[in-house]
């Protein structure tokens, strides 16, 4: 394996462990089966980072923060949330791009520059969302049922949308 | 210009795009149902990737091209493999892997290129990328001008083929992916030709002519006198004899024409035998250690090459192979180039009844009168040297070179060295040792044999090998004697 994979799935190491650290930080009741076994399957995607079990890592990083974290407000754990979320997108990427090459190949440079490029503008974008989010969970309030069903609406015109794109990217192949 | 098969494959979504997408979503579809903004948050990211992924999915199949630059190689010799990839649309990383074959040595093993599309904000595009330390080279595609075609990139591996025979290069695993490593277009596995490897000959040179040179030009003297170059006798001008070979100064002082005659120049048949039935000891390719039929294809292809060079016709016939045509005598560079193929497509034979059919049938090839037969073995089968022998009373020139690797013939060989030789064989090394002993005790009693019978046994030793034998041989050759016929 060449040096730039090994430092890559280091990193990918890293954002893992960092995100359950916050996870356990931030939670009053901490769920150490589950910790476990996302130790394990950091060790597995940091092996074989091209399994589908890596999806399970960061989908458990997802649950065990939902299940684990209650709905807070105030500064440090808003950082702290926009933080987790900025270490799961490092996990994704950087098992997306020690998949896409060969293991014994080093990474070229460009290739480098660009998906840290594209990773900081993702950040980037990330954050009005993670800012609204955090208004919301201040505002305390119970909601409207309207918006809500609004906000429902809006994902499923969102995943629509990314099937229609999804779908006519097709027909063009 | 691109080179090679191309390849084709399908663009398929990766774990990493369906785990963008899935997570993305649903982490996001959780937040919005059950009211978590945090979900919302840990989601957001990853809906963003799997937006960019979709929207910046290829939309067209890459042109690849892969293959080997060179359809045949030398010994030691290296070629290029080449992976020529046209990007279209949404191409981004370019990775090739050759997995290692025996004899071949790849520098590096495996590459990676990025191949850098057309993309919005895209500072690299247009940029060459070359890093010979980390292994990466290429060069992206046109960023400035989107009408213009992308740049094909070209990626290298060298390949060194470290022994004759034919090499397999891979198979290789190409992969292109494009944004954010979402899409995937990866063919099955190459899997190109054979190359074929030729033997690098030994250096190899003989002083000494062949015995019987029988032909119709060359540069071996002849025992009949004729057009040629060296002084045969001074003798009374008969009838036919041109003027310009009148010797004046004999003729001047006994009062009589006298002419100088000289030896015809001509050419010979050289056959040689390869000893294919079995390969003893170790084999490493150019630069390690040797094993028996090293030696004999080495040694066949340096004693083809020099008789080739001097004008003499030269036979090939491999022993025990299968599937090798007998290479019929004639002269030429181009006959050195088949000599050349033929033996590097010798492969070992298995020992089996079949094989054994095969050497006899073999056995049975026609021999031209005057030919100097030069049998390459390592002798650990009686059969080929009781064919010498036999050559030999039938009053041809034979000449048997000991190809067997010098550390094999003695008695006290290391152990691992000989479980090399009977990997199978149970009882061990101490067993094994004293078979092997056994073998080279019957070994040099039949090399005496024939030795007694006139075939002269020599260890394969480069340069001047044969001068000795081929002056005894050709001393004689002039002598009277018995042939049995």
């Amino acid at each position: 394996m060449s040096r730039s994979q090994t430092v890559l799935r280091g990193l990918l190491v890293v954002a893992s462990l960092g995100v359950l650290v916050l996870t356990l930080l931030a939670s009053p009741s901490r769920v150490w089966p589950g910790a476990v076994v996302l130790v394990l399957l950091t060790w597995y995607a940091a092996w074989r980072p091209e399994s589908s079990l890596v999806t399970v890592l960061v989908g458990g990083h997802v649950l065990h923060w939902v299940v684990a974290v209650p709905v807070r407000t105030g500064l440090a754990a808003e950082l702290q949330l926009l933080a987790a979320a900025l270490l799961l997108l490092v996990v994704h990427a950087a098992a997306s791009l020690a998949a896409s090459l060969p293991p014994a190949a080093a990474i070229p440079g460009p290739t480098l520059r660009r998906w840290v490029r594209r990773g900081c503008l993702v950040a980037v974008l990330t954050v009005p969302a993670w800012a609204v989010a955090a208004l919301g969970a201040r505002q305390g309030g119970l909601g409207d049922v309207g918006l809500t069903y609004a906000a429902i609406a809006a994902v499923a015109v969102l995943t629509l949308s990314v099937w229609l794109v999804s779908r006519e990217a097709s027909r063009r192949a | 210009m691109t080179t090679g098969v191309r390849l084709s494959a399908r663009w398929r979504a990766t774990p990493a795009h369906v785990r963008a997408l899935l997570v993305g979503l649903v982490s996001v579809g959780v937040g919005v149902v059950m009211r978590r903004p945090d979900a919302l948050v840990l989601g957001t990211p990853l809906v963003v990737v799997a937006i960019w992924s979709t929207v910046r999915r290829p939309t067209a199949s890459p042109l690849v091209h892969a293959g080997a630059a060179h359809p045949v190689l030398r010994e030691g010799q290296a070629t290029r493999w080449v992976l020529t990839v046209e990007p279209g649309d949404g191409v981004e990383e370019v990775g090739a892997t050759l997995l290692r074959t025996p004899h071949t040595r790849y520098t590096p093993v495996t590459r990676s290129v990025s191949a850098g599309t057309i993309d919005a904000g895209a500072v690299d595009a247009g940029a060459a990328s070359t890093d010979a330390g980390t292994g990466t080279e290429g060069t992206t595609g046109t960023g400035s001008d989107p009408t213009s075609a992308p740049t094909p990139v070209v990626l290298s591996i060298a390949c060194q083929s470290t022994r004759w025979g034919h090499r397999a290069l891979g198979p290789a695993t190409v992969a292109v992916t494009s944004a954010w490593g979402a899409f995937r277009w990866e063919p099955e596995q190459v899997v190109g030709a054979p190359i074929p490897t030729i033997p690098l000959p030994d250096t190899f040179s003989a002083r000494v002519p062949v015995p019987r040179p029988d032909g119709l030009v060359g540069q071996s003297r002849s025992h009949h006198q004729g057009d040629g170059g060296e002084l045969a006798e001074i003798r009374p001008f008969r009838f036919g004899d041109r003027l310009r070979r009148v010797h004046w100064p004999v003729s001047v002082r006994t009062g009589e024409l006298h002419v100088t005659a000289t030896h015809a120049d001509q050419d010979s048949e050289v056959l040689l035998l390869v000893d294919a039935m079995n390969d003893i000891g170790a084999s490493e390719g150019v630069g390690g250690a040797s094993s028996s039929l090293d030696n004999s294809v080495r040694a066949a292809g340096a004693i083809a090459e020099h008789y080739l060079r001097t004008g003499d016709r030269v036979a090939l016939l491999v022993l025990g192979a299968r599937d090798l045509p007998h290479v019929r005598a004639a002269a030429g560079r181009n006959h050195l180039r088949r000599v050349l193929d033929v033996l590097a497509r010798v492969r070992v034979g298995d020992s089996t009844v079949g094989d054994e059919k095969r050497v006899r049938g073999q056995l049975r090839h026609p021999v031209s009168a005057g030919s100097l037969v030069v049998l390459l073995t390592p002798m650990v089968s009686p059969v080929v040297l009781a064919h010498a022998i036999a050559l030999s009373r039938r009053g041809i020139s034979v000449v048997t070179v000991d190809t067997l690797p010098p550390d094999l013939a003695t008695g006290d060989v290391a152990a691992a060295r000989l479980a090399e030789l009977a990997p199978g064989l149970d009882g061990g090394a101490a067993v094994t040792s004293l078979a092997w002993r056994i073998r080279l005790l019957e070994r040099s009693r039949e090399v005496a044999r024939a030795r007694e019978a006139g075939v002269p046994v020599v260890p394969w030793a480069g340069p001047g090998t044969l001068d000795l034998v081929l002056r005894d041989l050709g001393r004689r050759s002039r002598a009277p004697r018995v042939v049995s016929r």
